[in-house]
């Protein structure tokens, strides 16, 4: 439950979003980034709006996830309205900005319920992967974001069990004083610092049983298809990219 | 201290809508100072059980009776902290919790959340270590650096340094070699026979139980399917086995000759005693 | 050569303090060996060192090659390992993925990785746990998957380091008859390092540790008849072995039996 919370809240729905190329849904998040930020008048952004509602629609995933991620930056946009207001903004322009957040954090959400945080990895991997022509590690920074995002799940668990070991022994976690807190905190953490050294003994231990090595290249077996569809979503992407700079210049 | 389960059960909230109930209306008594077991395979429920006791979960319906204290959904004032003071709770693994630099600061860990007089402290902490088999040499040694059978009782001790009326054992012979887990067993019937707790073990180590139980309670998808002493339940060795849980050994063996000679030798849990069926029977 | 492990006078020290002293052992290609000792009697060290994870003195040959620092990845390719704690040693989320890991890191082509796969699958027959989530799956599938995993690049030496501990009785028996499937048909070398005597039933012979040195070695069966040792060690002594000893000594059976099935034939004919 928390650890499907933090791993990107992948959310497990099968749709024709979730089938994309991870390498294609994150070049398109960053073109709709691009086009949200540039959007300036009202109609666009709203346009832009149905679109990504659309999106919203095709994932299947109930509307209530999308509500509650929305919900939780509540005051973040009351902050920027509140803001707005003070500096004498006009109406219109505070309903652009807010629905420019919305815009971005619902297609950010639509991206990270449609795609396992692991396979957002390999998509950042093959994003950065120009940079090994620099020397750049970029193998080994992926492999370590791969195994670290791989990990969550089970300590979150071993948190858990710490947690309730010392409800066990009388810990008042409900208490309102700042010093209980700092000492609940402080008596997680040490424990869960140990279990990772022992784990990171562990996994350097097996990386070198299962041959891992630095220095020279490596297959990637299940590397993820790229289907007519991928090209399909960026070429869309990319045209009303450019629809809306030339409305900007016109 | 008595420990009644009426018709429990509880079920884990997921994001999708469909979960099995983990617990599934389960009446059950714990037979006080007793060795209870509670066996089970992989998923039956035993870990959630164990967490109801002390009210680390709440029951979605039914209620528990532990001594005074009265679990259950609508009642949302129960005094956890002294719950938790009489039912101890020792997890699986208990040594990776671990966080103090030296054995005594870490067994006094309990003993300063209820406040205890430092007077106290001291004399129950000795006393502690002896019901573990340790001493004092322990006191200011670091945990990190024992034995795995020393961190074990370590961690023990720490929680019976409250004195809890009933102790819950997660698995706590996983990990340990032969000499320690035949320690450890001796430590659970000493604090049954001497000490006059009741105390409830969740395992999956039949052989290990099979040494020390007293009432043995088997779960399987959240519900007991069987429960007795241990002659009650490991006589059932076809149906345990329907539900993958085997017998102790001893037990499986005289079943095996009912079944293929037809010859029926009594219950024997003791090696000597099934020898002498044996003879006596053949010859 | 016969022996697929030889240690010759292997010398090493951890932290000052001498875990091994000029310490001998050979291992029979093709043989099942359970190594029993408990712990702190030197069994998990004594894989790292075959693993070249630290250095020493004396020598260690691995299927007739010197092990040494040139040497180490050769060495490691012939070996696969399964550890105790399975959820530990996953690197995916996805069984597949982590199966692959290994030929994936030896840049194995993609067609050459299918067709292991396809082998695999059907040795242990988990083709249905393939593109299954690791979390998802059983204790005991999730150790057949580590034994995938471990058996990826076809090593000739598959050691199990107390894999079997976490695991109920019922599952552990499953998983046994696995692996005894799969040395029917591989004929691979395989050795179980363990603290529970109970597991030496599945092995045809039995090494036993106690603090770096080498107490016992033989056949399964003659091994176990050394009650007064495995009793001086604080060693238990598997059910089957110690009905054997005392039915011997009021003359019904005349040697070890292991076999429930075979003694209670032997015992009433």
């Amino acid at each position: 439950m928390l650890s499907n919370f933090f791993v990107g809240r992948f959310y497990d729905s099968p749709s024709t979003i979730s089938k994309l190329n991870p390498l294609s849904k994150m070049i398109s998040t960053l073109i709709f980034i691009v086009m949200t930020i540039l959007a300036k008048d009202l109609r666009l952004s709203i346009a832009l709006f149905s679109f990504v509602f659309v999106l919203v629609l095709n994932t299947r995933i109930p509307l209530r996830v999308y509500f509650k991620t929305v919900w939780s930056i509540k005051f973040l946009i009351l902050f920027m309205i509140i803001i707005n207001l003070i500096l004498k903004v006009e109406l219109t322009i505070i309903a652009i900005t807010v629905l420019k957040i919305i815009n971005i954090v619902l297609y950010t959400a639509v991206l990270t319920l449609t795609t396992s945080p692991l396979l957002l990895a390999k998509g950042i991997e093959k994003i950065l992967s120009p940079l090994n022509k620099l020397k750049i590690p970029v193998k080994n920074m992926a492999l370590s974001l791969t195994l670290a995002i791989r990990f969550i799940p089970t300590i979150i668990n071993e948190a858990n069990k710490i947690l309730k070991s010392q409800a066990s022994r009388g810990v008042d976690f409900y208490s309102k004083s700042i010093k209980d807190k700092l000492s609940a905190v402080k008596n997680l953490l040490i424990p869960m610092f140990i279990l990772s050294l022992k784990r990171a003994d562990e996994l350097s231990l097996i990386m070198e049983v299962r041959l891992f090595n630095l220095k020279s290249d490596r297959t990637n077996y299940r590397e993820e298809r790229w289907s007519f569809i991928d090209t399909y979503t960026i070429f869309v992407h990319l045209f009303m990219l450019v629809i809306i700079i030339a409305k900007g210049i016109i | 201290m008595e420990i009644r389960f009426n018709n429990v059960s509880y079920e884990y909230k997921g994001i999708k809508k469909s979960e099995k109930k983990a617990i599934d209306n389960i009446s059950l008594e714990i037979k006080k100072n007793k060795i209870n077991c509670i066996i089970g395979p992989s998923g039956s429920g035993k870990t959630t059980l164990m967490e109801l006791v002390n009210a680390l979960l709440i029951p979605t319906d039914g209620k528990i009776n532990v001594g005074k204290f009265v679990i259950d959904k609508n009642k949302k004032n129960i005094n956890v902290k002294e719950l938790r003071f009489n039912v101890g709770l020792i997890f699986e693994f208990p040594e990776q919790q671990f966080f103090k630099s030296t054995v005594k600061k870490e067994i006094e860990f309990g003993l300063k959340q209820y406040e205890y007089k430092l007077k106290n402290i001291d004399k129950r902490i000795s006393d502690s270590l002896l019901m573990v088999g340790l001493n004092d040499s322990f006191l200011n040694r670091n945990p990190f650096t024992l034995s795995n059978g020393e961190m074990r009782k370590v961690a023990i001790a720490s929680v019976l340094a409250l004195n809890p009326k009933v102790i819950i054992f997660d698995e706590p012979t996983v990990g340990l070699d032969d000499a320690s887990k035949n320690n450890l067993l001796k430590i659970l019937r000493m604090l049954k026979t001497r000490y006059k707790k009741t105390i409830i073990v969740v395992t999956h180590d039949v052989d290990a139980l099979h040494k020390i139980a007293d009432h043995i309670f088997v779960l399987n998808d959240g519900k007991v399917i069987l429960e007795g002493d241990k002659y009650e339940v490991f006589k059932e060795v076809d149906l345990l086995q329907n539900y993958k849980i085997k017998v102790p050994k001893i037990i499986e063996f005289s079943h095996k000759v009912f079944k293929s000679k037809n010859i029926k030798m009594g219950y024997r849990d003791e090696i000597n005693d099934l020898i002498k069926d044996i003879y006596r029977h053949v010859k | 050569m016969r022996d697929i492990i030889s240690i010759k006078n292997l010398s090493f020290k951890y932290d000052k303090t001498s875990i091994f002293d000029k310490f001998n052992l050979n291992i029979k290609r093709g043989s099942v060996t359970t190594i029993l000792g408990a712990n702190g009697s030197g069994k998990t060290t004594l894989l790292k060192l075959i693993l070249g994870i630290y250095e020493f003195d004396g020598e260690i040959y691995i299927d007739n090659i010197l092990l040494s620092k040139k040497t180490k990845k050769d060495i490691r390719k012939k070996i696969g390992v399964v550890f105790d704690k399975p959820e530990n040693s996953f690197v995916s989320d996805i069984v597949i993925d982590d199966i692959v890991f290994s030929l994936e890191n030896l840049n194995y082509s993609k067609e050459e990785i299918e067709d292991r796969i396809n082998e695999i699958s059907k040795l242990l027959n988990i083709d249905k746990l393939l593109y299954k989530r690791v979390n998802e799956l059983s204790g005991g599938e999730k150790q057949l998957v580590a034994i995938a995993s471990a058996l990826s690049h076809n090593p000739e030496i598959l050691i199990f380091d107390e894999a079997f501990s976490m695991l109920d009785l019922y599952t552990k028996e499953k998983i046994f008859e696995v692996i005894k499937d799969l040395h029917k048909k591989t004929n691979i070398t395989i050795i179980n390092i363990t603290h529970s005597s109970n597991d030496c039933l599945y092995g045809d012979t039995i090494i036993v540790l106690d603090e770096g040195r080498l107490i016992l070695k033989g056949d399964t069966k003659r091994v176990l008849e050394e009650e007064k040792m495995f009793e001086k060690l604080g060693l238990e002594l598997p059910f089957m072995a110690s009905l054997s000893i005392k039915l011997k000594y009021y003359g019904l059976v005349d040697e070890i039996i292991l076999d429930m099935d075979e003694m209670v034939n032997k015992l009433w004919k």
